[in-house]
């Protein structure tokens, strides 16, 4: 399971980095968007942690184009205590949950693994989905084949 | 300075109005008095000159009269007729019926000698050839004498007309009492002191004049009469006594008698005192009045600027204090910005150091000693620390960030119970009495439920801090009221009996971050907050205090539409 922390403090992000590979997971860390969407096409990333700002249209953009691009990717939208808005409107556009600067490494780890867990079971139904899909065809090819096996041996 | 300035203002306003309509008040009645002096002193002086005027031309035509008797006579009869005694009796008689003045007659030769007489004394034979009548009638044809009082001590005067008869010249004479004349000139009176009395060239008096001066005297008062000319002089005079007196006079008899009209100034103005006493009054009192007047409206219209400019100035440090509040809610969060994202990374370094801690303790690096304590504790204080600057940004930033607010239709009535209820457990805890006086015709307001329940928790929560500072745990009071307000609004009221405010407090009381608590108690933001929502909700918040008797807060909020 792989996390991406988009932050524009560096400090922030290198010890919040340190504080959840100690909880035991993957984190990739980026400063740029254009940074956090190459990592995002490189490795398969399960949680983006979103830092936004007030008015950072920047965050509502990158939050669009992570939705459409990779529909999976569970994001947390980490905002300023005065952009709420922004996470409210963050949540609209399919984020998963928000977290108020300052949050606790506590919050952040619950938050994430609520995430995974979304992320998991949305694994397994999309599983479960193909499975079934996949059952659905195979039967289907099983009484076509039966069926023409019959025919044959009736001809004969 | 500024009692100065009103003082000012008070000042020029009543000088104008007194001033302005003062000055015309008073020119007006000036010249009213002028106009009106001029009138009667002329209308005076024409009734005494048509006065001296009759009067002149009665005199002269009484004189003109008698000599024509006398001319009459003269040519009527001869010398020889009329030295006869029973002759000379009836002309005199005759005489006497058409005028009773004759006094009596008589005849003298051209030698002056008395011929004939006919009268009251004997006078026949006496030679009168050296007097200056005599030789006067000679000269001139006849004579009118000036009054004189002769040898009968009555005042008279004569008439002497010359005939000449064939070369011989004689001379027919008649005494006129002046009795009559006297009268005719006496019964003249205008007003109480106005008279008139003739004088002759030399200035003695030849009637008797009623404010004294006896016949053929000179009178003492010394008045300068003018020369002998033609036509009716008027002019002022002061006399030995000084009164001032108005005369009029003409010169009669071939300007040998003076025919005087006069009356004491002070009499002929006396109209006029009585005019100048009404004058004065109606200056008087329109005077109080303009005052008066201009007193009560300047103090009337200084007091109502004043209001004026102590509303201004409340309206204009409200204005103040409002932008002041916005400028500082903008500084505020500029702050807490700054100081939050350091805040997060604090944070996160010391959730990094206690994990680190943990696992040096776990597997046995770091033996638990007094120290360790000691770290542990300083780390749990740096926690608990950052904590509460987190809580403080967090409160700034929501602070500066008022208008985003859920908006719908709250029922205060409903709403104030429901708060008060959060706060009832509270209050009976410290024994305070909570009492609701919420009319059930308080209007629906619209606003966010969360922030109102904000501003109220706020205000209640203080009220009791304050009750229970000053009551302890008994005695408390806490009111809230609310009900209808003019022009559409809600009126809400929170009222406790705590320790009260002081003055200097109250005024910084909406100041963020302004508190009188102790330090980590509060943040100095509760009120600050709480204004600034009723602010964006369109309503006004106030205060008013008593150290030691309790503290008001008054929310206006307009009603839901």
């Amino acid at each position: 399971m792989k996390i991406l922390l988009f932050d524009k403090q560096k400090n922030y992000r290198l010890t919040t980095r340190k504080l959840l590979s100690k909880q035991g997971h993957n984190v990739l860390t980026a400063a740029r968007w254009s940074e956090a969407l190459q990592k995002m096409e490189r490795h398969i990333i399960h949680v983006v942690i979103l830092g936004v700002q007030l008015a950072d249209g920047e965050g509502i953009a990158a939050l669009k184009q992570i939705k459409s691009r990779f529909p999976l990717v569970q994001t947390i939208i980490l905002a300023e205590p005065d952009a709420i808005d922004i996470a409210m409107k963050g949540l609209e556009l399919g984020a998963a949950d928000y977290l108020i600067k300052p949050a606790g490494i506590e919050e952040i780890v619950q938050k994430v693994e609520e995430s995974l867990d979304r992320r998991r079971r949305l694994e397994q139904k999309i599983r479960a989905a193909q499975i079934e899909v996949l059952e659905r065809q195979f039967i289907n090819k099983a009484v076509e084949l039966n069926n023409q096996l019959s025919s044959e041996t009736i001809s004969h | 300075m500024k009692e100065n300035h009103y003082t000012d203002i008070r000042k020029i306003l009543l000088t104008s109005m007194i001033v302005v309509p003062l000055v015309p008040f008073v020119v007006i009645l000036g010249i009213g008095y002028y106009y009106f002096t001029t009138s009667l002193e002329n209308s005076t002086i024409t009734r005494m000159e048509r006065i001296v005027e009759d009067h002149g031309q009665m005199i002269e035509s009484f004189l003109s009269e008698r000599k024509a008797d006398l001319d009459l006579i003269v040519h009527s009869y001869t010398y020889e007729q009329l030295i006869q005694p029973e002759k000379l009796a009836k002309v005199f008689e005759h005489l006497q019926r058409n005028s009773n003045a004759f006094v009596d007659l008589g005849i003298f030769n051209r030698e002056g000698i008395h011929v004939a007489y006919y009268g009251p004394f004997k006078l026949t034979g006496k030679v009168y050839k050296e007097t200056d009548w005599f030789k006067n009638v000679l000269k001139q044809g006849y004579y009118i004498s000036d009054i004189f009082l002769g040898y009968r001590q009555i005042p008279h005067f004569i008439i002497a007309v010359v005939r000449e008869d064939a070369g011989e010249k004689w001379v027919i004479r008649a005494t006129i009492d002046s009795f009559m004349f006297n009268n005719l000139v006496k019964r003249v009176r205008i007003g109480k002191t106005g008279e008139a009395y003739i004088l002759n060239a030399d200035g003695i008096l030849q009637t008797e004049r009623r404010s004294g001066g006896n016949l053929m005297t000179k009178p003492p008062d010394n008045i300068e009469y003018p020369a002998a000319s033609i036509g009716i002089k008027s002019f002022m005079n002061t006399d030995a006594t000084g009164e001032k007196y108005l005369l009029t006079a003409t010169w009669l008899k071939d300007k040998k008698w003076l025919l005087v009209v006069r009356q004491e100034k002070a009499d002929v103005f006396h109209a006029l005192r009585a005019a100048a006493y009404l004058i004065i009054l109606i200056m008087i009192i329109g005077g109080v009045a303009i005052i008066s007047v201009a007193f009560y409206l300047s103090e009337r219209i200084v007091k109502r600027m004043e209001e004026m400019d102590s509303e201004k100035e409340r309206l204009g440090q409200q204005l103040i204090r409002a932008s002041r509040l916005a400028e500082l809610g903008e500084m505020a969060t500029g702050f807490a910005h700054e100081i939050n994202n350091p805040l997060q990374i604090i944070k996160n370094e010391q959730s990094l150091i206690e994990m680190n801690l943990e696992e040096l303790i776990g597997n046995g690096q770091l033996k638990p000693s007094a120290s360790l304590a000691e770290l542990e504790d300083s780390i749990d204080q740096i926690k608990l620390q950052i904590d509460r600057c987190a809580n403080i940004t967090q409160a700034i930033l929501k602070f500066g960030r008022q208008s985003d607010y859920v908006s719908k239709d709250v029922d205060l009535q409903a709403f104030i119970k429901e708060i008060s209820a959060m706060v009832a457990q509270k209050a009976r805890v410290h024994g305070i009495a909570i009492k609701q006086a919420i009319s059930a015709d308080t209007p629906v307001v619209h606003g966010d439920p969360s922030q109102l329940q904000q501003v109220l928790l706020n205000l209640f929560n203080n009220a009791i801090d304050a009750i229970v500072e000053r009551h302890g745990s008994h005695g408390g009071e806490l009111v809230i009221e609310s009900g209808p307000e003019d022009n559409r609004r809600v009126k809400l009221l929170v009222r406790d009996n705590g320790c009260g405010i002081s003055p200097d407090n109250l005024r910084k009381i909406f100041t963020p971050f302004f508190t009188t608590k102790p330090v980590g108690k509060g943040t100095g933001l509760g009120l600050s907050v709480c204004y600034g929502i009723i602010d964006n909700l369109g309503g006004v918040m106030d205060v008013s205090s008593e150290k030691g008797r309790g503290t008001t807060f008054t929310i206006i909020l307009p009603a839901a539409v």
